[in-house]
């Protein structure tokens, strides 16, 4: 173990490199869309109470694991896990912190190119002469009706994005990852805000526009008390929490490792997490719904959104409604696609640092190098996500990784920071050097209430209903109708439920079925791999001992 | 936009802006004592 002398040049860096980890592409396109679905208005009760019940709690309690596994020289997940404990298990359920910040940047970097690519696009107009919904097809090469694509242009910007994120991981954690965090988090809230300002005051006389934007907002915010009832509604805002917040990912943990022994982590916590909300709640949900809403009516934006994703809206419907703004069309269009940008890179560098601290403690390589490594290992796997986008690899990445390993890694390691770390240990962790006074109702929150709330969300994940209301589901059950898996739940999943007619191989040709199925093997593979190369390190380890 | 809208709106805005004011601002006083 070399350990690594790096530390966070300032207070307000450290805050913002989180936050900026936090802040992503779904602070804008998935958070609008979820509140919109799920009871408008009402979504942000259990939203609310998810962030303080479970939100909060875990932030405080990752970024404690990682402040104390940064004292022992560990800046990733394994080498602090292995500090909560004796038992030498702990080190590989620290392995899922390597693994999923890894395997997210695969695809995580794909996205961020498009939005780069986009930025281009809009600046030179490609939108005014061409239908967003023809270029995006194009530019993925996913119109072709085959499972693989090659997509030129789509991989110059991958190989782009790919260099910037290693160039900037390769400066260091204050020259790199900071100074661009600095820079890129205000440019991201006066984007959004001048955006937000345009839309939301887009007259109804202006050229285009059939309602007002004020029906957008309306739709996100009109609260619909009956969906408090339904449970499906909890489990939508306690897995938005969850996901805004980058929780379980071992990026948090890594950054937090740079902190010295006695600096505060309650306060900075508490900052990061809510300046996240900040640009979620209040910026996300005044631009994408109120603009598209103004150009093409509440019915169509209610039916863009029905699967709780803005993801359409933002990248095939806003290019072409900016264009009814004349020639602020392409500076509206640079303004979206970079404030996205630079959302998915402070992102992106945060999923990148674990493995760079990995192995430059783990196995004493150069910040440089193991920058390389990480571009290497990130190009590999995005390339399958980018060469089999049509099979569904992508999202086969974004479910695995990007969905169920957070909940596990989150779940295991809220279990084994209050139940084998000992919460009397954890708790004064949180409080040493604290600038807030944490209240003591917290403990117990940490103890009992996060736990279940994890773990209902992680069954939730698991045996999600096929029916869209949970109510529905359970009484059909008790009525003998059995339960139909969605899906888009673990089970649905691992049962191929949405494939009836699963198979491999067609006519001797492989099939979208035997792609995903070879995806979830290569993760699988990662993960063993990853739980590898810890095992070396120790061992090593003990060799120089 | 509905008055219960408008309502739930401005409760939220204000309570994340709030919270998130005060924390940055207290991370500022700190940094500069």
């Amino acid at each position: 173990m070399s350990g690594t002398s790096e530390s966070w040049g300032s207070r307000l860096g450290l805050v913002l490199a989180m936050a900026g980890n936090a802040v992503g592409l779904g602070n804008f396109l998935r958070f609008p869309a979820q509140a919109a679905q799920n009871g408008g208005g009402a979504f942000l009760i259990p939203y609310l109470v998810s962030f303080v019940l479970m939100g909060l709690p875990l932030l405080w309690v990752e970024w404690a694991i990682g402040r104390h596994g940064g004292q022992f020289g560990h800046h990733s997940a394994p080498g602090m896990f292995d500090r909560l404990g004796k038992q030498p298990w702990l080190k590989y359920v620290g392995v899922l912190g390597l693994f999923t910040s890894m395997t997210v940047a695969a695809y995580y970097c794909y996205i961020e190119s498009w939005t780069l690519a986009y930025v281009w696009h809009s600046v030179v107009g490609t939108f005014s002469e061409q239908k967003a919904t023809d270029f995006f097809p194009q530019y993925l090469d996913a119109a072709n009706g085959g499972i693989t694509a090659l997509p030129v242009q789509g991989l110059c910007f991958f190989f782009l994005t790919l260099g910037l994120n290693v160039w900037v991981l390769s400066r260091g954690l204050t020259a790199g990852i900071e100074r661009t965090a600095k820079l890129l988090m205000p440019l991201l809230l006066v984007f959004a805000a001048i955006l937000a300002v345009r839309g939301l005051t887009l007259p109804s006389t202006a050229a285009g526009v059939v309602q007002s934007p004020l029906d957008g907002l309306n739709f996100v915010w009109q609260p619909q008390l009956s969906g408090l009832a339904n449970p499906s509604t909890w489990l939508a805002a306690a897995g938005q929490v969850f996901f805004t917040l980058s929780l379980g990912m071992g990026s948090i943990h890594c950054y937090a490792a740079y902190l010295k022994k006695n600096d505060d982590i309650a306060l900075n916590a508490a900052s990061a997490g809510w300046l996240n909300e900040f640009v979620e709640v209040i910026l996300g949900s005044a631009i994408l719904i109120p603009i598209a809403t103004a150009y093409l009516g509440l019915a169509a934006v209610q039916a863009a959104t029905a699967g709780g994703s803005g993801f359409a809206l933002g990248f095939l419907t806003l290019p072409q409604l900016f264009q009814h703004w004349g020639w602020f069309a392409p500076v509206a269009g640079a303004l979206w696609f970079s404030l996205l940008f630079f959302a998915g890179i402070t992102s992106s560098l945060a999923m990148g640092q674990p493995l760079l601290a990995f192995l430059e403690d783990e196995f004493g390589i150069g910040r440089k190098k193991a920058a390389l490594v990480f571009g290497g290992s990130t190009l590999v796997l995005g390339l399958w996500c980018v060469v089999f986008y049509p099979a569904g690899a992508f999202d086969e990445f974004d479910f695995w990784t990007g969905t169920f390993s957070l909940v596990v890694f989150a779940l295991l390691e809220a279990f084994i920071f209050v139940w084998i770390f000992g919460i009397g240990p954890g708790w004064a962790e949180i409080e040493r050097g604290a600038d807030i006074k944490v209240p003591r109702a917290f403990r117990y929150v940490l103890q009992y209430v996060t736990p279940v709330f994890l773990l209902v969300v992680f069954l939730g994940a698991m045996i999600k209903p096929a029916t869209a209301s949970w109510s529905e589901a359970i009484s059909g059950l008790a009525s003998g109708q059995g339960w139909a898996f969605a899906p888009d739940s673990v089970l649905g999943k691992i049962l191929h439920v949405d494939d009836p007619g699963y198979a491999w191989f067609t006519d001797g040709s492989p099939t979208r079925a035997f792609i995903q199925d070879m995806t979830r093997i290569l993760l699988l593979l990662v993960f063993v791999g990853c739980s590898a190369l810890v095992a070396l390190a120790w061992r090593r380890k003990k060799v120089h001992e | 936009m509905t008055g219960s809208a408008w309502i739930m709106l401005l409760a939220t805005w204000s309570v994340v802006g709030s919270f998130t004011a005060y924390f940055l601002l207290k991370i500022l006083k700190k940094d500069k004592s």
